[in-house]
């Protein structure tokens, strides 16, 4: 009994300096803050710098900064005094990652005195008992007086909130300061669930000879924080991280356009290091759980030029074959140059190029898309829409001979092959017949003369007139 | 007979006593308890890998001769064969008998299986007064439902809250270490008790700001600890070591680091850290004490170094496999590594044994606001080593590459397989400066150069290199047929 008396004394001293340790701390909220600067990468990173106004006081100080990033990664946090830097020395530096929750709560109390309340089922009076939190693990025991109890019909009351349980992520730090004056504090820091990419809008035109290009950024912020009018900076290119942090959660979220039409691009671009760096020319709100739209650029009258692509295996060489397909699909792709002469010509980050074309009635229609990778200017951009659906192709193997092989060769095979293009549309197309082919090889016999574009690549141009076909016919020497 | 009756009548006592102590379910009692208010000091040294060694000194009064004492607030990942209690003031006499480590933690359900075959007391109330009546019970089952002994009744549902007289003194609401042992005097005295444990580890960060032409870095070494041990250590003395300790049983791996060998130098340890050396390894005290909360990341200064020359490089690394066998375009638009290397060393403003952790590195954009561009890791790197960090793909400098030829040659002699493979490789430069990339192949077996665009360099038996200058805005195409045996 001496003992307990004892210990609740003690802990009721520990309990009171800690409340006046909090009590200590400067705190800064979001309403100190003068400035905020958002650069963010394309891997769920963001370089966040949050400037705020603060008066600390002259030597050691205790500052709690808080509504910071809640993905912030703390090892990257920096604190500078941009106004007086003379004296400004940092301690140390503590991210409190403990959010304030019941659950918590309790948590950080086991050993700690508590109040019971109980209340009386008729009057409603309210009887209150101190206790004692033992333990929380799966179920509370509490020491009441002389009894242990598990299933207290009552509810808790705290007298304080623990300095190191925080209602929004804080960074505290310890330092001390030249000055008692305000003063402005930077503090930068990395942070994750902050993530952008490129979109793209390619408008083909009634030929499909020249695209209207406009890029959007698609931003998406869930790192727990909203950034207030933030200067808005992206970086296009790959920058090597560590580790991957966080994985991003699946959330509804709000999508916003911030410019409703795409206006004049809003972000004006410059090298940074070894990559590009975008600047939004204005202040912009990035809420939390938020998705965000800016335009990024936007070219007109890029000639294109739209490519039948067939694409053949190589294992249909090693093997004899009977019929290799009927009807196979003719890949359709469009090609453009990232250059001045065709109106472009700058970096493209990496995303998504959705293509439209207008129908009869003028209504843009969605003829394809795909992903592309950072492409610096003066790069070809190839993208496949889709597969042709009047454009079809028919192919067998004719043949397949084991040859002699001589000399250095171990094995040679002579191979036939037929393919028949077909096209029914009222105009004519070329198709290009793309083959990979395997070992030391040779073409002996065609019915097109080929192209040898890579060791072992053979390619082949083939026009089909309209509403009819064309047939390539060859023959391999393949020898290993 | 005398002899006989005594003898029954210790045992009888000593019964009884064993009796009164389960049936109070007091063990608790006997037991000297010290908390973190007896502790007078708390050193702490963090090792790389989750370890740590803490050696918690306490003042605490024990009887004279046999004592339980239970050592509260202990880390909960102690790993309790470490263990190691020392009187500092009376060692004569201070005799340890055993020690357990007790980590059955207090649950509701842990306590009342606890009490099976025990007396509880169950408490009714009165639906309209809230009074509240007690009734004697003992616990006789727990296993799917609690039963019951109340008076003459057995009951299994419980018609109240049960109530406990104490905790068992196995069960602990904080990881606690039970010691045996005898002490020589009841005065108070300082026991120190060392102890290895995980959920502590630290690693290094460091900042690199690099210059606007990006042939100078300064550089700031900071510490990071993190300590998810389950206990906080107040005021302690911290050190920290540097070094790849040698450990039996590895608490935790870290899943997929890539290591790369850096070495970095600077000018002076900032006063926060001081560096000494210890055995092969480094250590690192810091000069004043700090507290250390539980679940909590913290950072300390290490070192600053400013103007540390660094060079810039272009890197496109190939595979060897491609050498192989036929292959046709090996890829469009292949990513050129960016990577920036310094010296450890006095001369580059540097000079000092760099532990291993994560080196940041930004840069200043045309308005002035540091971005960041770029983070890699270095292992632990003694001085006058080269530290080199890969930071990125540049975006603007890109290489096209393709087999053109491959064919099978005569193999003679020693060699088995023999093919010549060329290849082309266009690299390509959107940048308004010219830039040196270098080109490491990685080609296999016994090989020949046969011809070439550019002159290569044979930086290891199965690497080629070339140093090819691309113009602004523009390409180069560097080809070449190597002959391959094996």
């Amino acid at each position: 009994m001496n003992n307990i008396s004892f210990l609740s004394v003690t802990l009721l001293s520990f309990c009171l300096a800690q409340a006046v340790s909090a009590e200590d701390e400067i705190r800064s909220t979001l309403d100190d803050q003068q400035e905020v600067a958002v650069t963010i990468y394309n891997e769920q990173l963001a370089l966040v710098k949050d400037l705020r106004k603060v008066k600390l006081s002259d030597g050691f100080n205790r500052l709690a900064f808080r509504e910071v990033s809640a993905q912030m990664r703390p090892e990257t946090a920096l604190l500078r005094s941009i106004n007086h830097p003379d004296g400004f020395h940092l301690i140390e530096q503590n991210f409190d990652f403990d959010l304030l929750t019941p659950q918590k709560l309790l948590e950080k109390y086991v050993g700690k005195k508590v109040r019971v309340v109980k209340v009386h089922p008729t009057t409603g009076e309210e009887k209150t008992e101190e206790a004692i939190v033992l333990s929380v693990n799966n179920g509370v025991v509490l020491r009441v007086g002389n009894r242990i109890e598990t299933g207290y019909p009552g509810r808790i009351i705290y007298d304080e909130v623990p300095e190191n349980l925080r209602d929004r992520p804080t960074l505290v730090i310890s330092l001390e300061s030249g000055t008692s004056k305000q003063q402005e504090l930077q503090l930068s820091y990395l942070t994750g669930g902050l993530g952008w990419k490129a979109d793209y809008v390619a408008e083909l035109d009634e030929s499909d000879e020249f695209v209207d290009l406009t890029g959007w950024v698609t931003l998406t912020n869930q790192s727990g924080a909203t950034y207030k009018n933030a200067k808005l900076q992206l970086v296009a290119g790959d920058v090597n991280q560590v580790r991957q942090e966080m994985q991003p959660m699946r959330r509804d979220m709000l999508m916003s356009k911030s410019s409703g039409k795409a206006a004049a691009p809003a972000m004006v671009e410059e090298g940074l290091f070894e990559y590009h760096l975008y600047t939004l020319q204005r202040p912009t709100t990035i809420s939390n759980n938020q998705t965000k739209q800016v335009s990024l650029l936007s070219a007109t009258k890029i000639p294109v030029k739209k490519e039948f692509l067939l694409k053949g295996q190589n294992y249909y060489y090693r093997g004899s074959y009977g019929n290799l397909g009927q009807k196979l699909k003719v890949g359709v792709f469009v090609e453009f140059d990232n250059k001045e002469e065709s109106n472009l010509g700058m970096p493209l980050p990496k995303g998504v190029v959705r293509v439209y074309k207008n129908d009869k009635s003028g209504n843009a229609q969605f003829v394809g898309e795909d992903r592309i990778d950072h492409t610096p200017k003066n790069e070809e951009i190839k993208l496949k829409l889709g597969d042709a659906f009047d454009v079809t192709a028919d192919k067998k193997q004719t043949n397949f001979k084991k040859a002699t092989a001589i000399g250095k060769y171990s094995q040679a095979y002579t191979v036939s092959f037929e393919i028949t293009l077909k096209n029914a549309k009222n105009e004519g197309v070329e198709v290009v017949v793309h083959e990979p082919i395997p070992g030391d090889w040779k073409m002996k016999e065609e019915s097109h003369s080929h192209k040898k574009v890579a060791a072992g690549t053979a390619e082949w141009k083939i026009k089909v007139p309209a509403e009819g076909k064309t047939i390539l016919s060859y023959d391999v020497l393949v020898r290993y | 007979m005398k002899r006989l009756k005594f003898t029954a009548a210790f045992i009888a006592s000593l019964m009884i006593s064993v009796l009164v102590g389960q049936v109070g379910a007091t063990s608790h009692e006997g037991e000297i308890k010290s908390t973190i208010q007896d502790q007078s000091e708390v050193a702490v040294t963090i090792y790389n890998d989750q370890l740590a060694l803490v050696k918690d000194l306490r003042t605490i009064r024990l009887d004279s001769g046999f004592n339980k004492l239970a050592f509260r607030e202990v880390s909960a990942q102690m790993r309790p064969e470490t263990a190691l209690l020392r009187s500092l003031d009376y060692p004569d006499g201070f005799h340890l008998i055993e020690q357990n480590f007790d980590f059955d933690l207090l649950t509701p359900q842990k306590l009342l299986e606890k009490y099976v075959g025990k007396k509880v007391r169950v408490v009714k109330t009165h639906p309209i007064t809230g009074k509240e009546s007690m009734l004697d019970a003992v616990v006789l089952s727990v296993n799917n439902g609690v039963v019951l002994r109340i008076g003459d009744r057995i009951e299994t549902g419980v018609p109240g809250r049960i109530v406990f007289d104490e905790v068992p003194g196995n069960l602990r609401d904080r990881p606690t270490l039970v010691m045996q042992l005898n002490s020589a005097t009841p005065k108070p005295q300082q026991l120190q008790l060392s102890y290895l444990t995980g959920g502590l580890s630290w690693k290094a960060d460091y900042v690199a700001e690099l210059d606007e032409s990006d042939e100078f870095v300064d550089l700031t070494g900071w510490v990071t600890l993190t300590n998810q041990s389950g206990a906080s250590y107040r005021n302690a003395k911290l050190q920290l070591v540097a070094g790849d300790v040698n450990r039996v049983q590895n608490g935790f791996k870290d899943a997929k680091r890539k290591f790369e060998r850096l070495s970095i130098e600077s000018e002076e340890v900032s006063e926060d850290m001081v560096e000494e050396a210890l055995f092969e390894y480094h250590l690192y005290t810091l000069q004043r004490s700090t507290t250390i909360k539980e679940n909590q990341t913290k950072q300390v200064s290490l070192l600053s170094a400013t103007k540390i020359p660094v060079v810039k490089e272009f890197l496109l690394k190939g595979q060897d496999y491609y050498y192989k066998s036929s292959y046709g375009s090996i890829g469009q638009k292949l990513k050129v590594g960016v990577f920036v290397q310094f010296n450890n060393d006095i001369e580059s403003n540097l000079g000092l044994p760099l532990p291993k952790g994560v080196v940041r590195v930004y840069k200043n954009d045309k308005s002035g606001n540091a971005q960041f561009i770029g983070e890699d890791h270095i292992d632990h790197t003694p001085k006058k080593e080269e530290v080199r960090l890969k930071l990125g793909d540049a975006f603007d400098v890109t290489a096209d590459k393709k087999q053109t030829e491959f064919k099978k040659a005569h193999a003679l002699g020693k060699y088995r397989y023999a093919y010549t493979a060329s290849f082309q490789i266009d690299l390509k430069n959107a940048k308004s400066e010219e830039v040196e990339v270098i080109v490491r192949e990685p080609i296999p077996g016994d090989w020949k150069m046969k011809s070439q665009s550019h002159k290569h360099e044979k930086v290891a038996a199965g690497t080629a290199e070339w140093k090819v200058k691309v113009p602004a805005e523009g390409k180069t195409t560097l080809t070449y047929k190597v002959l391959v045996r094996y």
